[in-house]
């Protein structure tokens, strides 16, 4: 389609006057039906790329993505917009709703929906009715065991679209290198992708590492930086309890600031809440974990501390790159001590069943005369050997793939130590996959020559060369740093009349 | 505060109940078991005050109390605890804010959240139409407040300046007449235009109390607003129309399907067979029927003078334990008259 008429539909819907990088190609592409690759940087306006096709086209357009919280706020953003025939459609809805989505189903141009309810024949079932004008596998990095995110439902959404007769794809990923693309093309089953990869390196943000011994020290240096530089702050943890801890710490001490946490276990209206409190500038500081930033649009993140340093390179990428959407200058400090690892090393071995428990349920499931797996089967199966969530979908999809469960009946095997070894094996190679991306991020956290140069080669032939403020090895602190641009913040209290006043917009 | 409500609810329950009913009041329990206590024991201000009290604060609370020998193990019951002699004594000495005395859980609990978020998505929809905004994000997300809200502006058919300055004298009315801390907090808790409320969490930290005791100050806050609106319908028409009742029926479906058929005066033991329900079923329903309803006639089940006897009986051996009274009065009364006298009369009384 011509680009002046995409223009136009894309000031109808979004009022949005020119494309951003990468935009338009893609959605021509996926206009021509063409099955797509697409690796655009975080916070380049991704979603744009199947929303607009999504609104010309006729059908639905079926949207895949990892996160309940991330399609919720889609879905709430374009309704936002006035896009109201959006749904996401997730396990917390109750029956009624659900009913009632499915009754008026063909309705919707864009259906939300996890990969786990896509596994239900019954849901399968009420998508293949429809004209389906394109599949979107957002984050789409998730279908590669080796990437940083990986989910088995993902690896089983070929079946999925094949099922839904095949309708053209779009595959979305902020960080995927070279192998994960590969990945992606083998576990979808398309060998001529039409591939877009815009680099990620992002040269107005400096890249500082701050190395300290104890945690003590971890704690004055995040109060020496925050109160030194008053801008737009995230701060990310590993540890739920830690972001909280350290926000109450930080509340303390720097009176004048506001600050809050933000993680998965909370509320969704109280996450809702810091959110577009952070995005209107009446929070300063959000101390949170990784469920903190997808989908936020939020231009003017001035600095991204790293407490704890993530299991990996992409995850860093993906997460500092939250500053500076507005191309103003802005800084990435991570605060590293030489015990860092820990955390992350403990999370990996978190995300898989051990070898022992792996060869034991298998073991289980042959010997006992059980014939079907249901719920209360595995409610005690997993109290047993105590498996987690994600533990258990890792070992059910793994005993799917090799035969041993079909449906919720249990299969007998003539060779159930093929079975138990091929999953430890893969379990060991993942494990160590793992271990190896934190060797990584250990590595390049130790680094003596240019950060930037060392984290994009990992990913891409060249970068941006930055001559001020490029990374803590080139440079010598932040003294550089121009602190132009920054909001200014109005935290002048007043009576409650008057605030009244101001919210309702009347003379008092 | 909340340790104040508790030790208050354990003192007038005199051990006659387990402590898990002192949860079980305060969270809004919605079984006979418990809206019966609340009427015997006049703690039907505290029903329902704290609907989202999570069970492990609460064990928590009541060891801390326990540990500071404010309650002790129970006479009566295994596992439980009830006040001590020192906390008797430590009460007589506490006051709560004079705020708190608004607080009427048994009446306004059934309003208090969807007039909230009714008012709430009101201002944050006026405010941004003031501003000619339409792009936000509504802080409410349930279908059926959003619902209300959008036909609230149907009805009364005023562009929203008229409407914003409306509500602004409305609120201030109320607001005016609490003291200027509460004014405060009610109104930060409101979204507009680019603006967001605060959350409870924030509001506990700046006013440096727990997370309960800000919902318990909330929560009254909210009662005093709505008692203001109740007792003056004429000069709030606007908050008036949004307190409408909860949409969650206060009566059980199945209790109110019975109550359809007493009332076209079918006997009880025909509808117990035509429902094929036990006998026992239609008496719960009966009983909770008539602690949720006060003009629900009950003399086709009990005449006044056994009401009477029931009652005095009950005020004259200090108890409301059904079986200590069955035993007391004999076979001549059912266990389901006791019920539905204790039933009544603690409704009258409270
Ligand atoms: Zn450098």
């Amino acid at each position: 389609m011509d680009e002046q008429i995409l223009l136009k539909h894309l000031h109808k819907h979004f009022s949005y006057t020119c494309f951003r990088t990468g935009q338009l190609e893609i959605i021509q592409s996926v206009l021509e039906k063409q099955d797509t690759l697409a690796i655009l940087p975080t916070g380049t306006g991704k979603s744009i790329c199947y929303q607009l096709p999504a609104l010309i086209q006729k059908g639905t357009t079926i949207i895949v993505s990892p996160l309940i919280s991330l399609m919720l706020d889609q879905v709430k953003e374009l309704k936002a917009k006035q896009i109201k025939n959006v749904v996401a459609i997730t396990s917390f809805m109750n029956h009624h709703e659900r009913k009632e989505v499915f009754s008026n189903i063909s309705s919707y141009k864009m259906i939300f929906i996890s990969p786990e309810l896509l596994q239900h024949s019954f849901v399968i079932q009420k998508l293949t009715g429809l004209p389906i004008s394109l599949f979107v596998i957002d984050e789409a990095h998730c279908i590669s065991q080796w990437g940083h995110a990986f989910r088995p439902d993902y690896l089983r959404l070929e079946q999925v679209i094949q099922a839904l007769q095949n309708p053209p794809i779009l595959a979305l990923s902020a960080t995927a290198p070279p192998n994960v693309q590969e990945d992606i093309e083998s576990a979808l089953k398309r060998n001529h992708m039409k591939r877009f990869i815009y680099p990620m390196d992002r040269p107005n943000i400096g890249l500082f590492i701050k190395k300290l011994q104890v945690e003590s020290e971890k704690n004055e240096a995040l109060l020496q930086i925050t109160s030194q530089y008053d801008v737009p702050t995230l701060i990310y943890f590993s540890s739920r309890k830690q972001a909280e801890e350290i926000a109450t710490f930080l509340a303390e001490t720097l009176t004048n600031r506001r600050i809050a946490f933000y993680h998965g276990e909370m509320e969704q209206s109280d996450r809702i809440t810091v959110q577009q409190q952070f995005m209107n500038n009446q929070m300063d500081i959000i101390c949170c974990t990784s469920a903190f930033g997808m989908g936020i649009n939020k231009s003017n993140i001035r600095l991204v501390i790293h407490y704890h340093f993530p299991g990996q390179l992409e995850s860093y990428i993906q997460e500092f790159g939250r500053a500076g959407r507005d191309g103003k200058q802005s800084i990435s400090v991570v605060l590293h001590m030489p015990s860092d690892d820990i955390l992350p090393r403990y999370f990996v071995e978190q995300e898989l069943p051990s070898k022992e428990v792996i060869a034991e349920v298998v073991h289980y499931l042959q010997t006992s005369e059980l014939q079907f797996l249901q719920k209360e089967i595995v409610d005690v199966l997993r109290e047993t050997w105590t498996i987690n969530e994600v533990q258990w979908r890792f070992l059910l999809y793994q005993l799917e793939i090799h035969g041993m469960i079909r449906g919720n009946r249990i299969i007998q095997m003539k060779d159930v130590h093929h079975v138990s070894d091929s999953i430890i094996q893969f379990q060991s190679n993942r494990l160590h996959e793992q271990h190896k991306n934190i060797e990584m991020s250990q590595k390049w956290l130790e680094e003596e020559g240019c950060l930037r140069d060392k984290l994009y080669s990992n990913y891409q032939d060249t970068y941006t060369e930055v001559n001020n403020l490029c990374c803590s090895n080139c440079h010598q602190g932040l003294a550089d740093w121009n602190l132009e641009g920054v909001y200014k913040r109005n935290t002048a209290s007043q009576s409650w009349k008057k605030n009244l006043q101001q919210l309702l917009k009347i003379e008092g | 505060m909340f340790t104040t409500i508790i030790l208050t609810c354990s003192k007038q329950l005199k051990d006659e109940r387990t402590d898990q009913a002192i949860y079980h009041i305060l969270q809004g329990k919605k079984s006979i078991q418990t809206i019966q206590d609340i009427y015997l024991y006049q703690l039907d201000h505290y029903y329902k005050i704290l609907p989202t009290l999570d069970q492990n604060l609460y064990k928590r609370t009541i060891q801390e109390l326990v540990d500071h020998q404010l309650m002790e193990t129970s006479q009566s019951y295994a596992n439980s605890y009830t006040i001590s002699h020192k906390g008797i004594e430590t009460l007589q000495n506490r006051t709560l804010p004079p705020l708190l005395s608004y607080v009427n859980g048994k009446k306004y609990s059934m309003y208090t959240n969807t007039f909230e978020k009714r008012l709430f998505l009101f201002i944050q929809v006026l405010s941004n139409k003031q501003s000619q905004h339409n792009s936000y994000v509504p802080i409410v997300d349930q279908y059926d407040i959003m619902n209300d809200i959008k036909q609230l502006f149907r009805k009364f058919q005023k562009n929203s300046h008229s409407l914003a300055n409306e509500l602004y004298d409305e609120l201030t009315t109320i607001l005016e007449t609490i003291e200027n801390q509460y004014a405060d907090l009610f109104i930060s808790r409101l979204s507009g235009f680019q603006h967001y409320g605060k959350s409870i969490q924030q509001i506990a930290r700046e006013i440096k109390q727990t997370e309960v005791d800000t919902l318990l100050i909330i929560q009254s806050i909210t009662h005093y607003i709505l008692k203001q609106i109740e007792q003056n319908k004429q000069q709030f028409p606007l908050l008036d129309a949004l307190k409408m009742q909860d949409h969650l029926l206060q009566i059980t479906v199945s209790a109110n399907k019975t109550k359809t058929l007493v009332e076209q005066g079918i006997p009880l033991e025909q509808i117990s067979s035509m429902r094929n329900l036990k006998m026992n079923t239609i008496y719960d329903h009966i009983v909770e029927i008539a602690l949720h309803d006060d003009s629900f006639a009950l003399h086709n089940f009990i005449d006044d003078e056994t009401m009477t006897t029931i009652l005095r009986t009950a005020h004259a051996l200090d108890t409301y334990q059904l079986k200590e009274l069955k035993e007391a009065l004999g076979k001549d009364y059912s266990y389901f008259q006791i019920r539905l006298a204790l039933a009544r009369g603690g409704a009258v009384s409270g």
